[in-house]
């Protein structure tokens, strides 16, 4: 069943199709003796079939105006004894009658004295409609901004584009700058106030440790070095070396471990001093 | 010292309604530590030694024991050596990532050999499947009934070798046991053995034909330890040691000497020292200015913008056991910075993920990390 719909509608779709195509209108057996006219309408190519001419073979005038009102054109030539048939197109652009015999010429240039063969041109328009409806006009306002239009979009595109490629790229490097931008001796300096005052949270013990790290680190221009190497380092200094053990007593050993007390004030007092001096710098 | 194991029992930080109900004098002391109770606290007299206690010195002994049974057969490597004592001690798994022919297999190998413990090794392949592993119910013809074959995952020590090569379903069901530390067979549940070690190990090139670990199974390993080679002195001596393996007879033939046959049989100690090593890391004290440190790098790797995925709470947890294995090793019973940050790569750099913009600005994991440890730029 759905394949005899599919074959059905491929049917009526072939047959509207070729209803629809404009098809020329073929008239066989035409020849120089007949004197019956033939017709056609404005622009629909009218096909003459095996149409005999006496004579030597003949060939469609060419054009040297752009403007003829009827166009032939010779589809093919068959001989015919001493004469020659021919299949001619013949296609009419304004209302009329046309002798087709005055559009072709002998090949070899000698006279045509040929009967005529008329073909009515009639027009389907009627008579005050000769000419095209002209096109409404566009009244839009769009059509006559559309140039500078196009122009200002490509302008802000392309200011986007440097945007995102300098200034977005330039943001994300200053995100990462932004948590870092203070310096050792600035963030160290209220952080050894406040261990020297006793007002020191855990936090804030492990943030001033990982400080003088990177103050030592500084001093002896260790920058390069990786975190746990920097430490080892440190660990090896003389000077370095007491610090850390003395914040090792301070902060990771157990409560009440160390031999001799850390006293917070002389650990930290030249630290406090390095800040203020580098901070004021 | 005891008080202070249940401080950090079950794998938890300390919270503060833990510090307020342990009602111990170390902790009371330590959270009293801040600002002027600091100040009169090491302005008072002093009240016990620097040097660790008796039971903590034995496991050192221990310790240098297995340093130098390993150190017999195994040329360098301090550091891998050093993780996978770690790892054995915190019952952390660990997995190597290096180039074949760095004596993963044969670190392994003499180091359960050293503690007495069961070894297998698994070679991970494209076809395995999880029953090798795990274990699979066989038909008994003799009785006709099912019972169950238990697989090489029911060891202490389980060398995964080249656990990359093996497909998903396979390192899930491995990393499921290394988890929950038992096995279901046939609807039946099996505990592995106490202690159970997982050490995992990978390839860096060859990716053809591998299945990347993802970062979630990636952060069940405590530890992600990148081997290097050895250097130009600890080569000469592999060599030089190599050369007088010799030969070993064997009925009518003979075949050349390995590595392998220089390990010797005896253990340096039994898994009673193992177990007083395992306590002593319980002990070794941790402070809240470590527990800080910790909480400030972990939370930079979440806010950092050059990552897309930062460290789990795992990261921390893993940071803290990690460091005070370190620290026990190294003969301390309190952690420091040092071990935090010496450990800082094999515990984070695998648990973190660059972002495209990093990458596009040709940023590497380790960077990222060292510019999270510096204070600054």
């Amino acid at each position: 069943m759905i394949r005899f719909s599919f074959i059905l509608s491929l049917l009526i779709i072939s047959c509207a199709s070729g209803v629809m195509t404009a098809a020329p209108v073929q008239v066989t057996g035409a020849n120089e003796n007949e004197t019956a006219e033939l017709n056609t309408t404005v622009g629909f190519p009218l096909r003459i079939l095996q149409n005999k001419i006496a004579g030597s073979h003949l060939i469609a005038k060419p054009y040297t105006d752009r403007r003829v009102p009827a166009m032939v054109r010779i589809i093919e030539s068959f001989p015919h004894g001493s004469d020659f048939r021919y299949d001619i197109e013949f296609k009419g652009f304004e209302p009329g009658r046309y002798n087709v015999i005055d559009y072709l010429q002998r090949a070899d240039d000698s006279e045509l004295a040929s009967a005529p063969l008329w073909v009515n041109v009639d027009p389907i328009l009627a008579a005050d409609k000769v000419r095209p409806i002209p096109l409404p006009q566009n009244t839009s306002q769009f059509r006559s901004y559309y140039v500078p239009i196009l122009f200002v979009s490509g302008i802000v595109w392309l200011a986007g584009l440097l945007a995102i490629l300098f200034y977005g790229r330039g943001t994300l490097k200053k995100a990462s700058v932004v948590i870092k931008t203070t310096t050792p001796a600035e963030k160290m300096r209220p952080l050894i106030d406040a261990a020297i005052a006793g007002n020191l949270t855990s936090a804030q013990q492990a943030e001033l440790e990982r400080i003088l790290s990177e103050f030592w680190s500084a001093k002896l221009n260790l920058g390069h070095l990786p975190a746990d190497q920097l430490r080892s380092t440190l660990r090896e200094h003389p000077e370095a070396t007491k610090m850390l053990e003395q914040i090792d007593y301070w902060l990771h050993r157990p409560a009440g471990e160390a031999n001799q007390p850390v006293d917070i004030n002389a650990l930290l007092k030249p630290y406090q001093g390095q800040a203020t001096t580098t901070a004021s710098e | 010292m005891k008080r202070v194991a249940c401080r950090f029992s079950c794998n938890a930080l300390p919270n503060k309604r833990t510090q307020r109900t342990n009602a111990t004098k170390k902790i009371k002391i330590d959270s009293s530590m801040t600002g002027q109770d600091a100040t009169a606290q090491v302005n008072s007299t002093p009240k016990a030694a620097d040097e660790p206690n008796q039971e903590i010195k034995e496991v050192i002994e221990f310790i240098d024991k297995i340093r130098t049974r390993v150190a017999t057969v195994v040329v360098g490597q301090d550091v891998v050596v050093e993780r996978l004592l770690i790892a054995l001690f915190t019952g952390g798994h660990l997995l190597l990532q290096g180039v074949p022919g760095l004596a993963k297999t044969l670190l392994v190998s003499v180091l359960s050999k050293t503690i007495d413990l069961e070894f297998a090794r698994v070679q991970f392949t494209i076809d395995l499947l999880p029953s090798d592993i795990l274990g699979s119910e066989v038909l008994d013809q003799k009785t006709n009934e099912f019972r169950v074959h238990k697989g090489p995952v029911f060891t202490n020590l389980l060398l995964a070798d080249e656990i990359n090569r093996a497909a998903p379903k396979v390192q899930g069901a491995l990393l499921e046991a290394m988890q929950e530390r038992k096995v279901t067979i046939g609807g039946e549940n099996f505990s592995l053995p106490a202690p159970f070690l997982v050490i995992a190990t990978q390839n860096p090139v060859e990716q053809a034909g591998t299945f990347e670990l993802p970062e979630a199974q990636l952060d069940r390993f405590m530890m992600l330890h990148r081997l290097v080679y050895p250097k130009p002195e600890e080569e000469k001596e592999i060599l030089r040691r190599n050369a007088q393996l010799g030969i070993r007879v064997e009925g009518k033939g003979a075949v050349a000497q390995t590595e392998f046959d220089m390990l010797s049989n005896e253990p340096a100690g039994s898994s009673e020292n193992l177990i007083a090593a395992m306590q002593a890391v319980q002990q070794v004290y941790v402070s809240e200015a470590f527990i800080e440190h910790i909480v400030e790098i972990v939370n930079r790797t979440r806010n950092h913008p050059l990552l897309e995925l930062g460290c789990s709470p795992r990261a921390g947890i893993s940071l803290i056991k990690a460091s005070r294995a370190r620290a026990l090793i190294r003969g301390r019973h309190y952690v420091v910075p040092d071990d935090l940050y010496a450990l800082a790569e094999d515990v984070i750099l695998h648990r973190i993920r660059l972002n495209y913009e990093a990458l596009a600005d040709g940023h590497t994991g380790t960077s990222v990390l060292q510019s999270i440890l510096r204070e600054f730029d």
